[in-house]
């Protein structure tokens, strides 16, 4: 199960989750584990942070440093040595490890497809709504409104810009927001500028004051 | 005797034409838009609602010898509250005093439509028939973009007083972008505007400054209206501000240094506003423009763009 959910996640990450998997994960968050000892929402948030890192995308110049230093050592790393015998088996595993996980980026949409096909979809167990995804009366996966209802949900989490990302799991953990730090500090300052436009406009333009009105718009964006 | 009937006929026809104001094209509810902010006060809540969001505004405005005085109050979110007394604009949060600033240069064509026969030039004014507002019959006038550089407004102005009660932001095809509207409004006639009001408005243009010395594109009809260095955008962050209008839709251009921390390039839309900010390489001396307006996407895309 574990597994399916960890796939469910990296093709929620490259955007090719089905509405299955969707439904899938957001249940798993409202249980909270998806294994003894790994949250599905740090999970999330941590291939957030590695992706946004990858992109350089996080303004922290110091992650940025780490980012290229590891590419920078993984140039000069020597080609394994396949003679030290001892070390041999370690090496076999690592590789196999890193083996097993490029697989599962590649296939991801494979593998996905098939899981969804193949296994039957668990019916909910508990029909406490917890996200907006779920506060959708249960229904059979097929009919209509269900469909559409958890499409919508979809759509607003694909949409959602990458950067780093938690997502609200309910009341049951510290209800997470979706917050792009960059994103937030860019709105922030383009707010200056359409305070500031807006100033001018309602004291030179042809609404009267009407154009301040905007500037309320503004600053709740930020808020929220 | 011949050339007496054109001249009685013109005398005759300036005497009636004061009667006739309350019948009318759409030039002369806007003529009596623009005079009805002096010769009312008015008051009331105002909502402001772009894309799904909904804002309620309390604003109060009167124009006497000091000028013009102002008041809005945000009534979402943080307390907030807008001070316009004469040139001076005040900002303050939760009571307290966050901006304090000057107005710098008038719209060269005086505020609220002053020249219409300017307006005219780029728009074509329609009267689009009756309808009510806040309980109160009111004039529907369509301000329609002669061409694709502006947008389009419906205005509603009430019957009575001239006076605006909701207006509707329209892009290039004619879609809402966003709405004004009081849902309570008051207003009180005052004794009779003084002339004084009506003072030619300062323009820059006359200093010898023209908006094509710093944009390298202008699209056609925008005077240079206002001009100030230094307009301190955010904690950390000034840059230059020029303003641009062609008597109904303005837009701002922000000229600063480029820095590790400026906005990044990108276009964004809010309601009726667009944001477009280009960074300028160091070749390009280093610079950040933003370009900030009531326009359409395109023309403020065209603007920075040809820096």
């Amino acid at each position: 199960m574990s597994e399916h959910l960890h796939q469910s996640l990296s093709n929620l990450m490259d955007n090719e989750a089905d509405e299955l998997e969707l439904r899938r994960l957001l249940r798993a968050c409202d249980d909270g584990q998806i294994s003894d000892d790994q949250d599905l929402a740090d999970t999330w948030h941590r291939y957030h942070l590695v992706r946004s890192v990858l992109h350089r995308e996080l303004e922290q110049e110091s992650l940025t440093d780490i980012a290229d230093r590891v590419s920078a050592a993984l140039e000069l790393e020597p080609a394994p040595d396949m003679k030290r015998s001892w070390f041999g088996p370690w090496q076999q595993r690592l590789n196999d490890l890193s083996n097993t996980w490029m697989a599962k980026g590649m296939i991801a949409a494979g593998v996905a497809l098939a899981v969804v096909l193949l296994l039957p979809n668990p019916q909910p167990e508990s029909t406490e709504p917890q996200l907006a995804a779920q506060s959708v009366p249960e229904q059979p996966v097929a009919s209509g409104t269900g469909y559409g209802q958890s499409s919508l949900a979809a759509r607003s989490l694909l949409q959602a810009t990458p950067g780093v990302q938690r997502v609200s799991v309910g009341q049951g953990a510290e209800g997470f927001r979706l917050v792009d730090h960059q994103t937030l500090k860019q709105q922030r300052l383009i707010q200056g500028y359409l305070i500031q436009h807006s100033e001018y406009v309602a004291a030179s333009g042809s609404h009267g004051m009407l154009p301040m009105a905007r500037a309320s718009g503004y600053q709740t964006t930020g808020q929220q | 005797m011949s050339k007496l009937i054109p001249t009685v006929s013109l005398i005759g026809a300036l005497l009636i034409s004061p009667w006739l104001r309350a019948a009318d094209s759409a030039d002369q509810w806007l003529q009596r838009f623009t005079e009805s902010m002096h010769n009312y006060e008015y008051s009331g809540v105002l909502v402001y609602s772009r894309e799904g969001q909904l804002d309620a505004v309390e604003l109060s405005h009167d124009v006497n010898e000091q000028g013009e005085q102002a008041r809005l109050s945000y009534l979402d979110g943080l307390p907030r509250e807008f001070l316009h007394q004469g040139d001076r604009i005040t900002r303050k949060i939760s009571g307290e005093v966050v901006a304090n600033d000057r107005i710098q240069g008038l719209n060269p064509y005086g505020r609220f439509f002053g020249d219409i026969e300017q307006v005219k030039r780029y728009y074509q004014l329609q009267l689009k028939g009756e309808s009510r507002v806040v309980g109160r019959p009111a004039t529907v006038v369509e301000v329609i973009p002669r061409d694709n550089q502006r947008l389009g407004y419906r205005l509603w102005l009430d019957q009575e007083s001239a006076l605006l009660l909701k207006s509707v932001t329209l892009d290039p095809l004619a879609r809402e972008l966003e709405t004004f509207q009081f849902t309570s409004f008051d207003f009180k006639a005052k004794a009779k505007a003084k002339a004084a009001d009506q003072l030619p408005p300062e323009s820059l243009a006359d200093a010898g400054l023209s908006g094509e010395e710093i944009l390298p594109w202008l699209p056609e009809g925008f005077e240079l209206f206002m001009k100030k260095q230094a307009v301190q955008v955010s904690e950390n962050h000034l840059a230059n501000m020029y303003s641009w209008s062609d008597g109904v839709s303005t837009f701002s251009v922000f000229i600063e240094p480029l820095r590790a921390d400026s906005l990044k390039e990108g276009e964004h839309q809010y309601g009726a506003t667009v944001v477009v900010v280009r960074s300028l390489t160091a070749q390009e001396q280093g610079r950040v423009i933003t370009v900030v307006g009531e326009i359409p996407l395109h023309t403020a895309q065209k603007i920075a763009a040809a820096f």
